[in-house]
């Protein structure tokens, strides 16, 4: 897979009157194309800033970043790029039909090709009765997502989500998730902010986190989770082979006439389902048990104090 | 080039604001005061309705440029709209431009307008047309370029407040450099002296600008100094225009 987004030692540091702020510290990051990559980190911890920067809108201290193959700064790379700030701000005095068509111009869209993607963006965003509202009469959660619809008015191959769904209600949010998702079917990336972590577990193939500046964690969500603990559930158990079990299961539990065997290292699984068939018993399902992605964030961010 | 939609917008969220329609009825009452100064003085000219009605939409022709000027950039740095913008393959150059033109044209706009009430006034009470007058006009529509240029410019630099108060302070001064010569060769000081030269020599003559006197009383005015005053105000404007991009450039927008 190809590398979209690069990162070299990037850092910045931001001085303002009372204080120097290190809010990235030698930022090195690859993201690969095609994959849902959720940014993760504690308030402050520099992930708007990165994308402040991969987006030109403020230098680097020091170090050097590419998106698509070109160095940040090139006007060019941002024909295929989509983003959705942070703080949905945008301009109050259009409608939301007038809102996209303004971008729509500035991707020189023909006018058959920005009705029609402006008609369908509203549609998937739950905007079309909104379309000749005024922005500035939107709540919340609306303009965020007029904000994603704005994002995606290019078809862009690479999207920058900045806490795209914090505002939306849990309809808005699983609607979001779905979206999220059909952009990566259609082979493209997602960079994706966000705190909420049981989102971010449930759609991202990759993260990162970030603490204070420094990235402290990055890999594929399914090896960094690791597996908390096995359950197994057997049958026919004697008093005898429930002994031998006890001493390598974390605890054992008779439910529904099953038991179910509970062991937290991977290494005795092996041993303990043989002590089950030679007792004379069977197991009907072994289920590994992984560690959410919020104990894993949470044990990140302690390690790291 | 994204300058043509960047403009349009801005024009669009200048037309959408009220307080534009407040300075555009404030116009026409101006002007239709002209006219009771006609009525009152009976046995006076038409002329001084005219000289009213010309100093007014300088007037307001000038509110107008320096609102809009000086709003049109610090807004969308402020409201952090610019992200958005910045986002799309837009050149901050041609973010300056659009935005310039925007302001341009709401400005140019709203004196158009003033310009239509004044002249058809000025036309009923002459019973003729008064096209004569729109030599005045025009390069009072340069003049206030130049001045949303700068307005731009300082609003690149300061807060709006100390952007507009530098604007009217250019507006005011550039009214006056013709004195600048006298108050250097008087000066005591030699900080004085400086900084009196620079004005002089930095600041563009506004005065140029002021062919209201002529055109009122129909004194010829030759059609090469006329155009000569657009270059030199259109240079102006350049100037003003091509600085904001310079420090737009340099700029972080966190
Ligand atoms: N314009 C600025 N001037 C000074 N310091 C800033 C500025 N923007 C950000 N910072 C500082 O940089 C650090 C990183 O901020 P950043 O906005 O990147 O965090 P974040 O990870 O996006 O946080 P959040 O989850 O709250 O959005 C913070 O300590 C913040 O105070
Ligand atoms: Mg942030």
């Amino acid at each position: 897979m190809a590398v979209i987004i690069k990162t070299e030692a990037l850092s910045k540091v931001y001085n303002t009157r009372n204080k120097n702020t290190q809010a990235l510290d030698n930022l090195t990051l690859e993201v690969e194309s095609g994959c849902i990559f959720g940014y993760l980190g504690p308030n402050g911890a520099g992930k708007t800033t990165t994308i402040n920067i991969l987006l030109d809108f403020i230098k680097p201290t020091y170090g050097r970043a590419w998106i698509m193959g070109k160095e940040i700064g090139d006007v060019k790379a941002k024909e295929k790029i989509g983003f959705m700030p942070e703080n949905p701000y945008f301009y109050t005095h259009l409608t939301s039909w007038e809102f996209l068509d303004f971008f729509g111009r500035i991707f020189h869209l023909d006018k058959t090709t920005r009705r029609n993607r402006t008609e369908k963006l509203l549609e998937m965003v739950g905007l079309k009765k909104e379309q000749k509202t005024l922005l500035k009469n939107f709540s919340r959660g609306m303009l965020q997502r007029i904000g994603i619809a704005q994002a995606l008015i290019n078809e862009p191959d690479l999207v920058f989500l900045d806490e795209p769904i914090a505002s939306l209600d849990p309809i808005g949010r699983r609607e979001i998730r779905t979206l999220i998702k059909k952009i990566k079917a259609q082979g493209k990336t997602v960079f994706f902010c966000s705190h909420i972590l049981s989102d971010v577990e449930q759609i991202c193939d990759e993260v990162a986190i970030l603490k204070e500046g420094r990235l402290i964690e990055k890999g594929p969500l399914n090896k960094l989770l690791n597996v908390k603990e096995i359950e197994v559930i057997a049958q026919g158990l004697n008093s005898e082979t429930l002994e031998a079990i006890n001493k390598l299961s974390k605890k054992t539990t008779s439910v529904d006439g099953n038991w179910q065997i509970i062991i937290e290292k991977e290494k005795d699984l092996p041993s303990t389902l043989d002590i089950i068939q030679k007792g004379g018993g069977r197991y009907l399902s072994v289920v590994p048990h992984k560690e959410t992605l919020e104990e894993l964030f949470f044990s990140d961010i302690e390690k790291n104090v | 080039m994204n300058i043509w939609p960047i403009a349009q917008s801005s024009f669009k969220e200048s037309m959408r604001q009220k307080i534009l329609y407040v300075i555009v009825i404030f116009s026409f009452i101006t002007i239709l005061s002209a006219l009771l100064y006609k009525t009152l003085a009976i046995n006076q000219e038409v002329k001084l309705m005219k000289d009213v009605g010309l100093a007014a939409m300088v007037v307001l022709g000038v509110l107008v440029a320096i609102f809009t000027g000086t709003n049109s950039i610090s807004r969308e740095i402020d409201s952090k709209t610019i992200h958005t913008l910045l986002a799309k393959p837009v050149k901050r150059s041609e973010f300056v431009l659009g935005k310039f033109l925007g302001a341009g044209l709401t400005t140019l706009f709203n004196l158009a307008i003033m310009t239509i009430g004044f002249l058809i006034i000025v036309a009923i009470v002459e019973k003729g047309a008064p096209f004569y007058l729109l030599k005045a006009i025009v390069l009072t529509a340069v003049e206030l370029l130049i001045l949303v240029s700068a307005s731009i410019f300082f609003s690149t630099i300061f807060p709006q407040a100390i952007s507009t108060i530098f604007a009217l302070l250019l507006f005011l001064v550039g009214h006056v450099t013709n004195l600048l010569p006298y108050l250097i060769s008087k000066a005591e000081t030699i900080g004085t002296k400086i900084i009196a030269s620079i004005f002089y020599y930095l600041l563009p003559n506004l005065q140029y600008f002021n062919l209201r006197a002529e055109v009122v009383n129909n004194l010829s005015i030759p059609v090469s100094l006329i155009l000569l005053t657009i270059i030199y105000g259109i240079l102006y404007a350049a100037i003003g225009v091509v600085l904001s991009i310079f420090v737009i450039r340099g700029k972080d927008f966190a």
